[in-house]
């Protein structure tokens, strides 16, 4: 017997698996969820980039940021349910299949989660440089932020995305 | 670790299905003797993972048989003509 099967679950991998979430797994539920994480991402740079440049006021760019942070994590639970949470339960409660899965995604993104971690340092400093006051900085902070979460996300999406359809 | 397979020449060959039908096992009793999730003997059985050496011994246990009997890199005849020798015209 394996490891996965000697090895309790714990209850986020009960969780998991709960039937209750099986609409979540299905592959248009998956690719709809990566999708509106990804556009909800990239709202939050611009809105991060232009208030960095001045184009929006300090306010509203607070709003913008409260209600994306807000929507994200119901988004990220959806797509997290979709993937039966890989990337966040523990190796041995994971079978050869899942692990092969999750490996191929890590791999897959291993390049576009680099590139976009030093986009991130390389934003945020030109976006600081060109910022004038605290409030710029803290939107050139912002975008740096949303880019290295942006980084930590590629290899969910692409796993979402590419899942095969259960049955 | 097993792998998915990327051509058709890749492939290993089973009778899991089969078997499973035979035996009046469902994929989750299957899975749980195995050890692995039950969406996985779904992936065995459509063909789209090839299994590690380990858990294609641990299923050919389960059903009793030699390994041989279950998988096979090469397409395998329907059980009832290995079983009578005869095939269908």
């Amino acid at each position: 017997m394996s490891a996965a099967a000697k090895t309790r679950p714990t209850d986020l991998a009960a969780t998991f698996e709960d039937d209750r979430y099986s609409w979540t797994r299905r592959r248009s539920v998956r690719r709809a969820g990566v999708t509106g994480e990804a556009v909800l991402v990239g709202v939050l740079a611009l809105a991060a980039l232009a208030a960095g440049h001045g184009v929006l006021v300090g306010g509203v760019f607070a709003v913008v940021w409260v209600v994306g942070l807000v929507l994200f994590v119901p988004l990220h639970s959806v797509v997290n349910l979709g993937v039966r949470g890989l990337y966040d339960r523990r190796e041995a409660s994971l079978d050869e299949v899942q692990r092969t899965q999750r490996d191929r995604s890590a791999t897959a993104t291993h390049w576009p989660r680099l590139l976009l971690s030093l986009l991130a340092v390389l934003v945020a400093v030109q976006t600081a440089t060109g910022a004038d006051g605290a409030g710029a900085a803290a939107a050139a902070f912002s975008v740096g932020f949303v880019l290295w979460f942006a980084s930590w996300l590629t290899s969910t999406w692409h796993l979402a995305w590419t899942l095969p359809e259960e049955d | 670790m097993g792998r998915t397979p990327k051509t058709d020449d890749d492939a290993v060959h089973h009778r899991i299905a089969v078997l499973r039908a035979e035996r009046g096992a469902s994929r989750k009793d299957l899975a749980e003797a195995v050890g692995v999730h039950p969406q996985t003997i779904g992936y065995l059985e459509r063909g789209e993972y090839s299994p590690s050496l380990v858990l294609a011994l641990r299923i050919a246990r389960f059903f009793d048989l030699p390994v041989e009997a279950v998988f096979s890199l090469d397409p395998l005849p329907p059980l009832s003509s290995e079983v009578y020798g005869r095939t269908a015209r």
